[in-house]
C-alpha cells in the first residue's frame, strides 16, 4: 500500500501546511449516563498460549464457558477454526481470492489442529472430538466446523468445554502470521460462532473478504513467550512473571468478542494515559516519528469517538505498528487492540499514520461495542466506521485531512466520495460480504459509499443531527448485536422518514442521484424598469433525493441562494433582478458527497464562464519544474 | 578571457533560455488546460471549484475524466521529451552566447548562436544518449545497492535502518549519476568551444575534471543545492494563496515564474563555470575561436 506514495513524496513535503486547530466535538448526550455497563457474557474463554519461535507455533489449552443464552435448547456446537483459512490452497478463504489484502497465498501455510475437545461434566469429561465435523460432504474448507453434542443444553444452562490445539502459523497473512521473530496471533484459537436469540448459529467459513461475529464473554489468556520478547494483547495485564527462560503474561478483559495478540523480540514502546485509558503504542525500531503520530491520532480520536458514540468502556488500548514488510498485519481491529501500518519515512503531509489508526480505533464502537455481524452486513462496521474515520479525522486536520502541500488539500471524505461513486451501479452496499464480487467493489461500497453517504445526511441534515442519529444507535445497540433494521430505525428518530427511506434506497438498493444544472436563460435586454428576467432548470437524476441549494449568479458577481426540497425529477428557478443572470450552481457547498458527477453542477448563461487560468498557471509551473530536470 | 565568462554579462541570453522553457512548458501545459477548460471552462467561477479546500472537485473530475488525463498526461510527456533533445540548440545558443562576449565582441546575434549550436548538435545529441546511458546504469546500480544492502540488513537491523543503510550504500552510486552529470555540461562546454566531437569533448572533460575535481563539483553542488530553494519558495507562496484567483493568482504566477527564472539563472551560472572549467584543459591551447569575433 505504501508504495504508491513513494512518487508524491518528495512533492507532499513541500509547502507543507500548518494543521488547523481540531473541532471540539461539543458535549456528550445526556443518556450517557445510562450507557450499558456490561455486555451479556456467553462464551467466556480461560487459554494458556506458548508460543515456540523455532518452529513458529503456538500451543494452546484451556477452557470454554459456555451459557445458552437462546431460547431454545442447543443440540450443536459450531466452532471457527479460522486458522485453517491458510491451511492449503482449497479452503474457502485461498479459493475465492477475489483481490485486495490476503490475495497472494502465504510463503508458508498455517494451521489450527484441535488436540482435544471435551464436553466437562460433574462425572468426568466426555471426548467430543471423534464426532467433531471439519467440514461438510464434497467441502474442502475447514474453518467452521459442527460439533453434535451428545445431550441437549436447555436454555440458561451452562458448560464448560476443554481444549487444546495446536497452531502453526502461517507467514504472514491477512492479519495473522509471523515474519522473522513477529508475530501477529490473530484467529488463533477455537472460537464458539455467534449464538442468535432463537438458539440457531450464525456460523460461515472464512471467506476472504468477511470479518467476525461472536458473543461476548470474558478473555482470560496467559501468554507464555520466550524472555526478550515484548507482548502486547487484548486487554490489561493482570500478572507477569518471568522465570525459566520464558515470560509468562495474564491478560483479562471482560465485555469483549475476540482475543489477540503479538510478540516481538524487538518491539519499542511508547506509553501515555489519553482519557484515563492507558495507551501503549508498540512500534519497530526506527519508527519513534510514527509512533508519536499514532499516538497524536488517538489523543484526538480517543476523546473524540467516546463523546460521539458513547465512552471507551476499557482501560487499555494497545495500538501496534508492525513494519511496512509485515504490512498485512497492518490495519486491522480486535477488541483493546489494533494494529496501524504506513512506512517509517511518510512525510508528515501525507495522512497515512494518522487516517489508519483513527480508522482503526474507530472499529472499537463499530464491531466492537454494537457487535454486528460483520459476515452478514459488513456496512455496518466498515462503513459506519469510515464514515467515523472522515469525520473524526475532518474536525482534527480540516479540509487537509488525507494530504496537505502547494496549497492542495485533500480530504478524507473527498476520497471516500469518489471512491464510493465508482461502484455504485455495480451492486448494492448492504449485503452479506461473500456476496460481492470483487475485492474493489467491496471496497468501494462498504466503506467509500456508505461513509459518503452517511457524510451526505450530515451534509443536508447537520452534522448534529447525523451525530445524535449515530451516537443514539451505538449508544442504545451497545453490546447488542443489532442490524440494519436498528441503524435506519435510528436515522429515522433524529431525521424522519423521509431521510430513512433514503438511506435504505441506498443502501439496498444500489440508490444514486445526480444534480445538474441544465439550461439557463437570461432575457436579451433589460425591462423598462431596468430588472432582467431569466431562469435556470436544475435537474435530479437517480433514485435518491436530497434537499438541495442552488446558487444563481448574476452579471454583476452577486449571487442568490435558493432552495430545493429536491422531490421531482425538476426544478426551474425564476430570475428577477437588476443584473442579468449569468449562471447558476447546484449544490455550491459541496454538501452532497454521493453526487454522481460533479462536473455538471454549474454552468453559464451563454456558455462562456471563467474559463480555467489557475489550471493554466499551476500546469505550466509544473511543466517548467519538470522540464528543468529532465532537460538539458 | 576565464574570467570573463560569466552568466550576468549574458542577461539576454538566459532571458532566451527562460523564454525556450516557458514556451515549451506552456504547450506541455495545453492538454491539462484544454481538458481543465472543457470540463470547468463554462462554470461562473471557471476553475476555482477544482482548488476548492478538500478536492472534491479535483478528485470527482480526475475519475471523470481519467482517460482524458491520462491522454494529456501521456501527451504532455512526449512534448517534454522533444522539448528536452530540442533544447539542446538553445543550451549551445547560451554556451555561444557567453563564450562568444567573454572574447570582448558585442552580441553574437540570435542566427550566429543558432548556427554555433546546430554545429554542436551531433556532438551534442551523442552525449546525451552516452552520459544518458551512463547515468541509467549508475542509478540502476543505487537501487540495486540500496535493495540489497535493505535485504542484506534487514535481519539484523530491522526494517528502518536496514532501507537507511541501504541508501548509505546506494549514495556512491548516486553520487556517480551526479559526477555523470558534470561530466556531461563540462562535455558540452568542451565541445561548443573548442568545436570538438563528442569523443574529445568528454575527454576534455574529463581533464578538467580531474585537474579541480573538488573545486568543480562544488561549483555544480552549491547551485544544485541552492536552485531547490526557489522550488521550496514557491512551494511555499501556492500553500499560502492555495487556488484563489485574481490578484492572488497574478502574485503567485509572478512567485512561480521568479522561481523557474532563478533556477535557470544558477544554471547558467554553473555552464559559465564549466566553460572557464575546462579552459584549463584546451586541447588546442586556444580560449576562443578568433572566427566568433
Amino acid at each position: 500500500m505504501p508504495s504508491r506514495f513513494v512518487v508524491i513524496t518528495a512533492l507532499l513535503t513541500l509547502g507543507v501546511e500548518a494543521d488547523p486547530p481540531p473541532v471540539a466535538p461539543g458535549p456528550p448526550p445526556a443518556f450517557d449516563e445510562r450507557l450499558a455497563d456490561h455486555a451479556d457474557d456467553v462464551a467466556d474463554y480461560s487459554l494458556r498460549a506458548t508460543l515456540d519461535p523455532a518452529t513458529h507455533s503456538i500451543h494452546g489449552e484451556g477452557t470454554i464457558h459456555l451459557r445458552n443464552a437462546s431460547a431454545a435448547p442447543l443440540r450443536e456446537l459450531w466452532l471457527h477454526l479460522y486458522l485453517n483459512a491458510f491451511k492449503d490452497a482449497s479452503s474457502t478463504f485461498m479459493r475465492e481470492r477475489v483481490g485486495g489484502r490476503g490475495s497472494e497465498a502465504p510463503r508458508e501455510w498455517g494451521r489450527i489442529d484441535l488436540r482435544r475437545l471435551a464436553l466437562r461434566s460433574a462425572t468426568g469429561a466426555r471426548d467430543l472430538l471423534p464426532s467433531v465435523e471439519l467440514h461438510r460432504p464434497d467441502e474442502t474448507d475447514e474453518t467452521d466446523a459442527r460439533v453434535p453434542l451428545p445431550s441437549e443444553i436447555a436454555p440458561g444452562e451452562s458448560v464448560d468445554l476443554e481444549v487444546a490445539f495446536d497452531d502453526a502459523m502461517p507467514s504472514i497473512v491477512e492479519r495473522t502470521g509471523y515474519a522473522g521473530t513477529f508475530y501477529m496471533v490473530g484467529q488463533w484459537f477455537p472460537k464458539l460462532a455467534r449464538l442468535e436469540p432463537d438458539g440457531t448459529w450464525a456460523h460461515f467459513p472464512f471467506h476472504h473478504l468477511s470479518e467476525f461475529y461472536a458473543d461476548f464473554g470474558t478473555y482470560d489468556v496467559t501468554i507464555d513467550v520466550p524472555a526478550g520478547y515484548v507482548v502486547g494483547a487484548t486487554g490489561p495485564v493482570v500478572e507477569r512473571r518471568e522465570e525459566g527462560g520464558r515470560v509468562r503474561e495474564r491478560h483479562v478483559q471482560a465485555d469483549v468478542h475476540d482475543f489477540a495478540w503479538t510478540a516481538w523480540d524487538r518491539w519499542q514502546t511508547l506509553e501515555a494515559n489519553v482519557d484515563e485509558v492507558d495507551v501503549k503504542i508498540l512500534y519497530p525500531r526506527g519508527f519513534d516519528a510514527i509512533a508519536r503520530r499514532d499516538l497524536a491520532a488517538v489523543r484526538f480520536a480517543l476523546p473524540y469517538d467516546s463523546l460521539r458514540y458513547g465512552r471507551y468502556p476499557y482501560r487499555v488500548l494497545t495500538v501496534v505498528h508492525p513494519e511496512d514488510a509485515a504490512r498485512e498485519a497492518g490495519g486491522m481491529e480486535y477488541p483493546t487492540l489494533i494494529t496501524t501500518t504506513s512506512p517509517w519515512w511518510t512525510p508528515p503531509s501525507v495522512r497515512l499514520p494518522e487516517i489508519v489508526t483513527v480508522h482503526e480505533l474507530g472499529h472499537q464502537w463499530f464491531y466492537g461495542l454494537v457487535a454486528t455481524n460483520e459476515a452478514a452486513w459488513p456496512f455496518l462496521d466498515e462503513g459506519i466506521n469510515q464514515y467515523a474515520e472522515t469525520d473524526a479525522m475532518g474536525a482534527w486536520l480540516g479540509s487537509g485531512s488525507a494530504s496537505s502541500a502547494l496549497g492542495l488539500s485533500l480530504s478524507d471524505a473527498a476520497i471516500q466520495a469518489v471512491a464510493g461513486d465508482r461502484g455504485v451501479h455495480d451492486e448494492a452496499v448492504a449485503q452479506a460480504a461473500s456476496s460481492f464480487s470483487s475485492g474493489a467493489d467491496y471496497a468501494r461500497l462498504v466503506y467509500s459509499r456508505t461513509a459518503a453517504l452517511i457524510a451526505t445526511f450530515a451534509g443536508v441534515y447537520g452534522e448534529d443531527a447525523v451525530a445524535r442519529a449515530l451516537g443514539d444507535y451505538t449508544r442504545r445497540f451497545r453490546f447488542r448485536h443489532p442490524g440494519p433494521q436498528e441503524l435506519v430505525d435510528s436515522f429515522e428518530s433524529v431525521l424522519g422518514r423521509e431521510a430513512s427511506a433514503t438511506l435504505r434506497g441506498a443502501l439496498f438498493d444500489k440508490g444514486w442521484v445526480d444534480y445538474a444544472v441544465d439550461e439557463l436563460r437570461s432575457d436579451a435586454g433589460p425591462a423598462p424598469d431596468g430588472s432582467w428576467s431569466g431562469s435556470a432548470l436544475v435537474r435530479r437524476r437517480g433514485t435518491l433525493s436530497f434537499p438541495v441549494e442552488v446558487d444563481l449568479v448574476a452579471a454583476d458577481g452577486s449571487t442568490r441562494r435558493e432552495r430545493w426540497d429536491g422531490h421531482g425529477d425538476w426544478k426551474r428557478f425564476a430570475w428577477h433582478g437588476r443584473a442579468a443572470l449569468r449562471g447558476a450552481v447546484v449544490d455550491p457547498e459541496e454538501q452532497i458527497l454521493v453526487d454522481q458527477i460533479r462536473e455538471n453542477n454549474q454552468g453559464t448563461v451563454d456558455g462562456a464562464g471563467s474559463g480555467a487560468p489557475r489550471v493554466l498557471e499551476r500546469a505550466a509551473y509544473y511543466m517548467e519544474l519538470a522540464l528543468q530536470a529532465v532537460g538539458p | 578571457m576565464e574570467a570573463a565568462i560569466r552568466a550576468r554579462r549574458n542577461a539576454r541570453a538566459v532571458a532566451g533560455l527562460c523564454a525556450w522553457q516557458a514556451v515549451i512548458a506552456l504547450l506541455a501545459a495545453c492538454p491539462f488546460v484544454t481538458l481543465a477548460q472543457a470540463v470547468y471552462g463554462r462554470a461562473p467561477a471557471g476553475d476555482a471549484p477544482l482548488w476548492r479546500e478538500g478536492g472534491l472537485a479535483l478528485l470527482d473530475a480526475l475519475w471523470h475524466e481519467a482517460h482524458g488525463a491520462t491522454a494529456a498526461a501521456r501527451t504532455a510527456a512526449a512534448i517534454l521529451i522533444a522539448g528536452s533533445v530540442a533544447g539542446l540548440v538553445p543550451l549551445g545558443c547560451l554556451l555561444a552566447t557567453m563564450i562568444h562576449r567573454a572574447g570582448g565582441s558585442g552580441p553574437l546575434g540570435l542566427p550566429r548562436a543558432l548556427l554555433r549550436a546546430g554545429q554542436a548538435f551531433p556532438a551534442f545529441a551523442i552525449l546525451l544518449v552516452l552520459l544518458g546511458l551512463g547515468q541509467g546504469l549508475a542509478a540502476a546500480g543505487a537501487w540495486a545497492a540500496q535493495s540489497l544492502g535493505e535485504a542484506w540488513t534487514r535481519g539484523a537491523l530491522g526494517e528502518a535502518r536496514a532501507q537507511q543503510f541501504g541508501v548509505g550504500l546506494a549514495l556512491p552510486f548516486a553520487l556517480s549519476v551526479a559526477v555523470l552529470g558534470v561530466l556531461h555540461d563540462l562535455s558540452r562546454a568542451a565541445a561548443l568551444r573548442f568545436r570538438l566531437p563528442a569523443l574529445p569533448a568528454l575527454v576534455t572533460a574529463g581533464r578538467a575534471l580531474r585537474r579541480h575535481p573538488a573545486a568543480v563539483v562544488w561549483a555544480w553542488a552549491w547551485r544544485s543545492g541552492a536552485s531547490l530553494l526557489p522550488v521550496a519558495g514557491g512551494a511555499a507562496v501556492a500553500a499560502r494563496l492555495g487556488g484563489r484567483g485574481g490578484t492572488a493568482l497574478v502574485v503567485l504566477a509572478l512567485a512561480h515564474q521568479a522561481a523557474a527564472a532563478s533556477r535557470v539563472a544558477l544554471r547558467a551560472s554553473w555552464l559559465a563555470r564549466a566553460l572557464r572549467a575546462v579552459g584549463t584543459a584546451d586541447p588546442r591551447k586556444v580560449y576562443f575561436d578568433p572566427s566568433d569575433r
